[in-house]
Formats: C-alpha cells, structure tokens, sequence
C-alpha cells in the first residue's frame, strides 16, 4: 500500500523542507505545504487543550495554534531554544504551526529514492510516514502531514488514501 | 458519465438556480397566507406574483434535469392558475395543499442532487385531482391529458399537458420550439442560461424545458460540443417577429401546430432507453413518471454532489455598503502611506496626524463592516405566518399574528442563532398562552386571540417582543412547582414578588416535565431559550396578568464580532471577559468591607450584601489543565489563599458566581477570532482576541465554564435566588440630581420631591434676611445648601432650579443650578467622609462623588421655630421615662442609617438589622428591651410582612407595634400589611409623620404596662 501511494503521488521530483526532532530524529515534510517557517514568537498557553497543542500565537494578525510536533509523534517535547522554529502549513485551509527543534533545510529529490518506511522509525507509527529516504546525516521520515494533523491520537485509521 | 459534462457547465448556475428559487419560495409562503385571508377577494397582482414564482422554478428546473422539482412546480402552476382565473378558491385546504407541494419543492431544491428520488405521487395526485374537479365536465380529463404538436418544417413531435396547451392557446398565444445549443448559443457568446430564462419569461411562458443528454455523445465520441437545449415557448408574438428573441438562431425556432393526440403515448415509449444517464427527454404521462424517475434519479443523484448549503454561506450586500468600503480601503492605505512616511522622516507631528486618520478610517471601516453583517430580523419572523396558522389550525385556535419591524436589522450570527428560541416562544404562545376560541368568548375576549410580535432598536439594542392576549402567566402556579420539584424553598418563595415567580420558569428542571406546562401554561425548555439568549447576550424579561396575556421582551446587542470586554489576568496570562456577562467587580480583604469569602461544605462562596455567590478559582481550574511550559517565564504561582482576592461576578443569565483572578486590567473592545480546529473542544473558551500589545488573550464562555468548573450542581439554588432577585434588588434609590453650586454635584431621594421648577435668579427675593419666592400665590421658603453647610453660595444671576419639597408639612424650595436630572443608582452611601450639617453623606453616581442633601436639616437652619422648637417641647422628658428602644429593619444602607439617625436623634435606642430574619434574631435577643419595631416591607430572606406575622404569631412579642415603612404606599400593600398585623404604614423619610406615629405608640405601650 505504501509503495502504491509513493508512486500516485510522488512522481517527479520531490522537494522536502527537513527538521529535526528531539535528540536525532530528522524528518521531513512535503516543501509544497510549508507556506512560512518563522521564529518560535510568544506562545500563549490554552489550559485543558490536547497535550500536543503548544498555544496559540499571534501570527500578523491572525491566530494560529502550535503544534508540538515532537509530542504528537511521542518523541518529548520541544525545548525552546534560539533555533526552534514553526513552519507554518497549511491543514484544512486553516494556518497550523508545527513547533520543530531545528530547521535543517530543503532537499530536492527524486521520488524513487522514496524508500517505504519501516514498521517503525524512531518510535513514530508508520502510517504517519510517507516513507523514508536519505540525508547526509542518515535517514529521514517524510510525514504524511495529514495524518498527523488530522484525529486525536496515534490510532488513525484513516490513511487509506 | 455524460451528465458530469453537465455538471462542470452547470455548478455555478445550479448555485444561482438554488438560490433564486429559494427567494422566491421564501416570498411564496406569506403570500399564499396573505391570499387566503383575501379569500374570493382575489389580488390578481399577488397571485400572479406566486403564479410567475412556480412557473420560473419549473421553467429551469427542466434545464437541470430536475424532473420532480419540475413536475410538481408545473401541477402547483396549474391550481394557481386556476385560483387567477377565479375557478379555484383559495381557501384554507387549498392553501393547505399549495403549502405542502411549496415546502417540498423547497426540500428537493435544497439537496438537488436526491430531488428526483423524492416521492411526490401523493403532491402530484391531490393537485392534479384538485384541479380537475374545478375543471367543467368536458375539460376535467385536460389536466392529465397530453397533446402532440408538430413542429412547422419537421422534426421530433413535442407533447404538451392539455390543460396547459389550452390555457396559453385561449390566451392567444402560439407555440414554438426552440434547439438550442448550450455550447454554442449560449456558453460561447458568454450569455448564461438562467438569463436567458429570463429574457424568455418576459416574453412568454416556457411551457417545457429539456436538456438532451442522448445527443451529448459519450466520451469515446471523438466530439462532444454540443449540448443541445429544448425548450417549447408559448407566446403572442407572431413568427415574424419571434427572432427578436432568437437572434441568429432562426432556423432553430419552428411553430407548434396541432397534431393528434394520439401519438402521445407512443413518442415517450419510444424514447426512453435505459440508459441510466438518460435524462427525461419528452415529457411522458403521469402514469409512467414514477418509473421513469426511478431510473433517471440514480445518475443524477451520483453525478451531481452540489454543496447543499454552499448559497448559505454568501451574503448579499447593498452596493452603496460595497462603495464604501471601497473608499475606505483606500484611504486606509493613504493613511498607511502617510504613517510611513511620517516614521521614515521621524516626523512626530505628521505621526500623530496619520494616527488619529487611521483611527478614525478603523471606526469607519468597521461601521461598514457591520453594515454588511446586518440582516433584517424579517428573515425570522417570515416563518412565523405559517408556523402560526399550522399551529393554531392544528389546535382548533383562532390566532391573528402581527408583525412589526420587520427591517430591523441584527447581526447575521444573532439572527441565526435567535431563530430557535423565537420559534420556540411563539410556539409556546399559542399553544399555551391563547386560549381556544369558546374559553376566550367565556372569559369576554374576543375569539380570534392576538399574537404580536415586535422588534425595535432602543438604545443601542434591539428588543423584541412576543406579546399574546392570552391566559396570561400564573406566578403561583408556577411558583408551587418550582417549590415542589425541590427548585427554590418556601422560604425564598415567600418574599418572592409575582414576577420574580415567573422568571422560575426559565429555571432548569422547571420546565423538563410537561406537567408543568400544562399546569402553569408556559414552561417547556424555556430554560433553553434562556440560555440560548444568554449566549446571545440577550436579556429577557416577562411582562404577564393572569386572564390578559403575556409579553416577553428580549433585549439584544446589534453584533457580536465586537465586544466590549474586560481583560483579567490569572498567572500572568490574560483571560477576556465579555462586558456582557460581568455583573460587578470587587476587591476581597478578609476581615475589611462586606463582602467575604466563606467556605460551605467544600465549596467557597461569595457573600456579597445578601447574596450567596459560589467561586471558581480561575487560576485552580486553569493549572488542572496544566501544560508543561516552554516559554520558562516565571509565573507568580501566589495562589490566593487567604489572601486578598479580585473577584469578578459574571452571570450566565441564569446563574451567577464569582471568578477569583490575580488582577484586573482594562476594559477593551475586542474583536473575536475563533480558535483553530485543534481546540474546537474547549468550550469554555468562546475564541481568542488579540490585545492592543500584540499579544493573545482567550476569551472566557462563562456559562460553559460554570459547567467545565462542575458549578452547576451548587447553582441551581443559587440561580432560583439570583433570578428571584434579579428586578428585587432594594438598595437602588432614585435621585434627583443638582448642581449647588455649579462644581457641586448634588443628590436628593426622589421620593421626597414634589416637583421641580425653572426660575431666573431674579425672582428669589430677600425678605426678612430669608430667600424667598411667589409661587402659586403664596410665598415661598427658598433654602439654598450653602445655608447649613460649608459649601459655596448659589449665583445671584441665571437660570436655577427650584426643587419642591414639604418638610415637616411646609413647602419649602431648594434651590440648585442647571442641569437636573434624575438617575437610578445601586451605589452604597457613605456616611462620614462628607457628612456635615445638611449634607447627609455622599454616593457615587456616573462615576462623580454626589452629595446627599438632608432636608430636615436644611429646613431646620431655614426654620428652626418650627423644626427643633415645636419638637423640644413634645419630646417626653428624658429621665422620666427610660429610654426607648426601637427595633429597625431595612435592608437599604442609605434609608437604615438615615433613618437610624433621626430614630437616634429623638431620643430613641436603635437596633438596626438589614433583613426581616436578621431583626427577628435581634428581638428574641432583646425581648424585654424594645418597645416598637419599625420595618421596610421589601427585605431579603424575610419582608417586611413576613417579620411581622412572626412577631405577631409569638406571645412574647405579639404586643408590639410595628410601623411599616414603604417607598410609595399604595392601598393594596396597607391592606396586606394590615392583614398581616402591621400597626401602621409611614413613608420612608417623613421623618415628622413616623415619629409622631412612634410617639403616639411606644406612648401607648409604655401606659399599657404600666
């Protein structure tokens, strides 16, 4: 299934926008839903809101909610650090911050180097995972960011598309 | 599939067809009732108004392959016509049908893509059997039967409803058919079909419309452009003239001539495949249809998914409105413009300028923003004919129903969500409220009943109303109910005023058991609509007379998207409170001032004045939903505990309690942002704002958080209370407000003034050393403050306000200066800080510090031979009696202390208690001590009547007198008081009369005893 899905929709050449996760996890998502990557700005805390919902923030008049992506993969929490940073992307036709550790940069690759991913890659389920591929640094998971965004725990099910 | 071609040519226009056909629906159904009520008065214009409506929907419904929207709309035409030509009667089962067959057409027009599915055999049957029975004998069967016409110069015979082919043919009109080429005719000259619907309507009547699919092609054809359109046109132009309305398409219109109708059935047989795609390609008799349908309707409603409520979601907004904005964006961005470069040259002067243009440009701007929101309250009351007549119909009543203001115009979002509770309470008015027509005639009333409903700005809000002349409200009724499910105690019910019963029934729980309702005529979820205007920010209020009707009357904001709101902060981080829901703010420091903190259980609460109020800890609540903290700010985890605390009183509407937060900020206009789909769970937030520093600020839902803080439980009670005490709050005075002099803002209790005058300053004349003035003949004592008290003297020269008062049974004049006014305020009223001779003490009204001005002190410095003189020598001697003790019970500061004063300053012991049980503890305390009771009527937990039972209901106590004492003394309350063992009645602040009265009493006590 994984293999059919790298070939419908990651024909051609793939851009990927790469960051790091916790302590060395690298990933990555499709470029093409990265709308802005900005600074981490002041995050304003929503009590009783879905562990993985950071805040919300003031974004040029707009307000956004801030995903913690490393705790919506179970990998930790993002630290706040001088290069956290959020890409902004875009979910449902609503601007959504993903809280990353570390933007690495952009990749350009083909979309056979897409490799299907393992049952598990640095503890994140599969089926969050487009597949893997290879960085300078070793191995990356490309995030299916639907599935990430979409339902309120790791039990999606709604990947067959 | 060949019909998806259609699809992809036609999504837009099906968007309009949707939403034109919806307009003219919403119009159809008030004037089908307003045709009925005509009767045989046929109004020829309106009915053609619904004729043309029908007839427009059934013409392009064609187009869309929307058979059953087509057949229908065509057998609702056919009675219509009927009714036009004066052969069918409107009357009410008419009307009935033609209702039905509406909303049904309105059903399959909402979802397109399932219309054809829809089952209308039962509408199609009653209205075709409708019409042929009006029909004369030889022309019944026209209604079903068919005619073939022959096109002129060849072609497909076309077939027509007789009836139909008969009317237009008696109108004088010819037939034409018409191919067109949607492709080529229409799409590429860029015209649009509805428009060109139109241009026919005005012409004539298109008697039939299809779309043939069969000659499309499918997708294997190596050309598919063509998209031909049939249509048959009834019209009185001739053939010479008909291309005026087909240019360039002359070869393609051919007149209709009469063929036999025998060919009828054969041409439909014969062209129906069974092809699922087909769409209906010639019109087939009645009989076949159902068939037919059944197979088309499963392409059409798999090829056609069409975003049912995707016309809801627009808007239409008047031109000018658009204008406008238009402008206003523009010099928005001149004043962009000027701001830039007023920073780039670091011109502070031009800065200020570009702040103040882009300010005043923001408040336009938002105005006109509004403009657009604004939707007339029509929109909602439009339902209300029908739901009205249905209802009363259903249950044997006669129910007029009156609509005002129609144009009033709310915010789109209130209009939406006022849809329901509105529908709800005209509901419940004529179910409950308007008694049967035989119960009406009984009672004396007219048998139609009345309902009205009204909406009007007032204020800078727009209140509606829902009045009916029905039975009316029975507090009582309603009251035992509420008491027998446990909802408010007898107690609390006793001092309960007839209104205060009523707002039981917006009680929760109240209102679940549908004996209530019959018991106390209204009731059914009106808790529902209590908090569904609450969310609203609306306010309701009942208005009722048992036997007369009842009224209720909701007031509303304009708009919601702005709101006025008070931004607290809990551990640094800042919450926003609707102005809305914020009944007062204050400042707790246990063992200062009198509101505290207590705890009743396990729960803490607010005593504030005599109210319970339960707490949430916003900050307790807030921490349980801990999130771990990335900005590593540290937040001041100084929990309030015995502390100080700032509480914020909100209100939900139907209940109360108090917030505790760390501070309290500004009030400011915010504008409502909702939050992201990730936190659409949390309800008690109702959306986030962002503050003028840039940073974010959730705003609270208070009623949600009552329910997220497990409140609700501890409420109920409190709500009974607090909705009991909603109109009951006794420590609102009425002043009179005054300049003396002109800095000095002054008050008097309206209740002590007779009457107030303009006089010049040059009518006050010295005589004796004293102001004086002719008044009504007589000459009147003028006192200015200045007389007693250290306060400027009054201007010789200008206008000046004389207030009218009688004191110790003279009139005398204040005098003040312009202007004068008269507010309501609930302000506490200090005694000491401003209290000199004449002045009684000072309140805060409209945030100034007013002077409250005693008038027996200022008449005693005006005439002291008849104030403290007369006084002195009926005053018993001191010594030769023990001193007296009165026992008074008021629950209003202002009226307690002064009258504890005066009480004081004749010689009397006081025993002050501000409640009615409160004063009834002090008695049992100080049995032998106190020799008269002076009470208010209206008090807290215990009135006035109540204490007075029980003092005459315990032999220890029966014997004293107790002076009763009202703001306005009306013969119905001296009766009850009477009733209830009261001694005597005295208005409050006749200081003269009371104490005559206590005299002549404790008098009378003191011989009894001896």
């Amino acid at each position: 299934m994984q293999e059919k899905v790298v070939n419908s929709e990651y024909a051609g050449e793939l851009l990927v926008c790469t960051f790091a996760l916790g302590e060395n996890g690298v990933f990555g998502i499709d470029a093409t839903l990265v709308q802005e990557v900005a600074m981490m700005g002041e995050l304003t805390p929503v009590r009783h809101a879905p562990a993985f919902v950071a805040g919300i923030r003031n974004l040029r008049g707009r307000i956004i909610t801030v995903i913690d992506l490393c705790e919506r993969l179970g990998l930790g929490v993002v630290r706040a650090t001088p290069e956290t940073r959020l890409l902004i992307a875009d979910w449902n036709g609503e601007p959504v911050g993903l809280l990353v550790d570390r933007v690495e940069g952009t990749l350009a690759m083909e979309a056979g180097a897409l490799q299907r991913a393992p049952s598990n890659i640095s503890n994140v389920q599969s089926e969050k995972l487009r597949g893997v591929f290879r960085t300078g640094h070793g191995l990356a998971g490309l995030l299916h960011l639907p599935s990430v965004l979409d339902g309120n725990s790791g039990s999606d099910t709604s990947l067959a598309e | 599939m060949d019909s998806e071609l259609n699809v992809a040519l036609n999504d837009e226009l099906l968007v309009e067809f949707i939403s034109e056909s919806r307009d003219h629906l919403t119009t159809i159904e008030s004037d089908l009732l307003a045709m009925e009520e005509g009767g045989s008065n046929i109004d020829s214009e309106l009915v053609n108004k619904v004729f043309r409506a029908a007839h427009s929907i059934k013409g392009a419904s064609g187009y869309f392959g929307l058979t059953k929207v087509k057949e229908l709309a065509h057998r609702a035409e056919t009675v219509l016509d009927m009714i036009r030509s004066g052969r069918i009667p409107p009357n009410a089962e008419v009307t009935n049908l033609l209702l039905c067959a509406f909303d049904r057409l309105r059903e399959m027009i909402n979802r397109p893509g399932e219309s054809n599915g829809t089952n209308i055999d039962d509408l199609v049957e009653s209205l075709t059997a409708l019409a042929s029975s009006f029909l004369p004998g030889e022309k019944k069967s026209s209604v079903w039967e068919r005619v073939t016409l022959e096109p002129q110069g060849g072609g497909a015979p076309v077939m027509l409803s007789k009836f139909d082919y008969e009317r237009a043919k008696d109108a004088g009109n010819r037939f034409y058919v018409v191919e067109m080429d949607l492709i080529h005719d229409i799409e590429r000259r860029g015209e649009n079909v509805l428009a060109v619907f139109r241009r026919l309507f005005a012409a004539g009547q298109v008697v039939d419309c299809e779309v043939d699919f069969e000659s499309v092609g499918t997708l294997d054809d190596p050309i598919c452009n063509r998209v031909p359109l049939k249509l048959v046109l009834a019209t009185t132009l001739g053939p010479d003239k008909i291309d005026v309305l087909f240019p360039e398409m002359q070869d393609r219109v051919k007149l209709l001539s009469e063929h036999s109708a025998e060919a009828a059935k054969e041409g439909s047989e014969k062209t129906r495949e069974d092809s699922v795609a087909e769409m209906q390609a010639v019109l087939e008799t009645p009989g076949s249809e159902v068939a037919q349908a059944q197979t088309s309707h499963t392409s059409i409603g798999t090829s056609r998914p069409v975003k049912s409520n995707s016309t809801e979601d627009s808007v239409r907004v008047n031109v000018a409105t658009l204008e406008l904005l238009m402008n206003l964006a523009g010099e928005l961005v001149l004043g962009r413009n000027q701001l830039r470069a007023s920073i780039a040259q670091k011109n502070g002067q031009a800065l200020d300028a570009a702040d103040q243009r882009i300010n005043q440009i923001t408040s336009e701007l938002q105005d006109a923003v509004m403009q657009t929101r604004l939707q007339p309250i029509g929109n909602v009351f439009g339902k209300f004919p029908r739901l009205v007549r249905d209802l009363a119909a259903s249950l044997g009543k006669e129910v007029q129903l009156e609509i005002q203001g129609k144009e009033v115009a709310l915010d789109r979002s209130i209009i939406e969500s006022l849809s329901d509770p509105l529908t709800h309470m005209v509901r419940n008015a004529v179910d409950h409220g308007i008694e049967p027509p035989e119960i009406r005639i009984r009672a004396g009333k007219a048998r139609q009943g009345v309902l009205n409903l009204d909406a009007r700005h007032e204020a800078g809000h727009v209140v509606v109303e829902i009045a009916d002349d029905g039975r009316g409200l029975d507090a009582e009724r309603i009251a035992k109910s509420a008491m027998s499910k446990g909802l408010v105690t007898a107690e609390k019910l006793d001092r309960m005023t007839a209104k205060e019963k009523m707002s039981l029934i917006f009680l929760p729980g109240l209102s679940t058991n549908s004996e209530v309702s019959e018991i106390s005529g209204r009731g059914v979820g009106m808790d529902v609509v209590k908090t569904n205007l609450d969310r609203l920010g609306g306010k309701v209020e009942i208005i009722s007379t048992v036997g007369s009707g009842t009224r209720f009357r909701i007031k509303l904001p304009l708009t919601l998207a702005i709101i006025p709101s008070l931004i607290v902060s809990v551990e640094g981080e800042r919450f926003a409170i609707p102005q809305i829901n914020v009944e007062e703010m204050c400042h707790v420091v246990p063992g200062q001032g009198r509101a505290r903190v207590e705890t009743v259980g396990n729960a803490q609460v607010l005593v504030l004045r005599d109210r319970l109020i339960p707490l949430v800890r916003l900050g307790e609540y807030l921490s349980a939903g801990e999130i771990s903290d990335r900005r590593g700010s540290e937040r001041d985890s100084q929990r309030e505990k015995g502390d100080a605390s700032n509480i914020v009183v909100v209100t939900t509407g139907a209940q109360s309690y108090g917030l505790v937060v760390s501070g309290f900020h500004d009030a400011e206009e915010i504008v409502v942002k909702p939050l992201g789909g990730h936190l659409k769970g949390l309800e008690e937030y109702a959306g986030a704002t962002i503050l003028g520093d840039g940073s974010l600020a959730l705003i609270l839902d208070v009623a949600n958080l009552a329910v997220k803080a497990s409140l609700s439980a501890t409420g109920i009670s409190d709500t009974a209370a607090k909705i009991a005490h909603e109109d009951a709050s006794n420590d609102r005075h009425t002043f009179v407000l005054f300049h003396n002099p002109p800095n000095v803002l002054c008050a008097l209790p309206l209740n002590t003034v007779r009457r107030i005058e303009r006089v010049d300053a040059a009518c006050v004349e010295m005589i004796g050393g004293r102001r004086t003035m002719k008044l009504d003949g007589g000459l009147l004592p003028l006192a200015t403050l200045s007389d007693a008290a250290q306060v400027e003297p009054i201007p010789a020269s200008g206008e000046l306000a004389v207030i009218l008062a009688t004191v110790r049974g003279v009139d005398i004049g204040l005098l003040g200066t312009l202007p004068v006014d008269v507010v309501e305020t609930s302000g506490s009223v200090e005694h000491t800080t401003h209290r000199q001779s004449g002045i009684a003490g000072s309140t805060i009204i409209q945030g100034r510090t007013a002077l409250i001005v005693d008038l027996y002190e200022l008449a005693d410095s005006l005439l002291p031979e008849r104030g403290n003189g007369r006084l002195a020598t009926e005053r018993p001697e001191p010594g030769i009696e023990r001193q007296l003790t009165v026992l008074l019970a008021e629950d209003s500061d202002f009226f307690r202390s002064q009258i504890e004063r005066f009480l004081k300053e004749d010689g009397y012991a006081v025993l002050a208690a501000n409640d009615g049980e409160a004063a009834w503890e002090l008695l049992l305390r100080s049995l032998d001590e106190v020799s008269a009771v002076v009470t208010d009527i209206e008090m807290p937990r215990l009135d006035g009547l109540g204490l007075t039972r029980r003092i005459r209901a315990d032999a220890l106590t029966a014997h004293l007198p107790v002076i009763a004492l009202t703001s306005l003394a009306a013969d119905d309350d001296a009766a009850r008081g009477l009733a209830a063992g009261i001694s005597d009645y005295q208005t409050k602040l006749d200081r003269d009369r009371l104490l005559e009265r206590l005299r002549e009493y404790t008098h009378a006590a003191a011989a009894a005893n001896v």
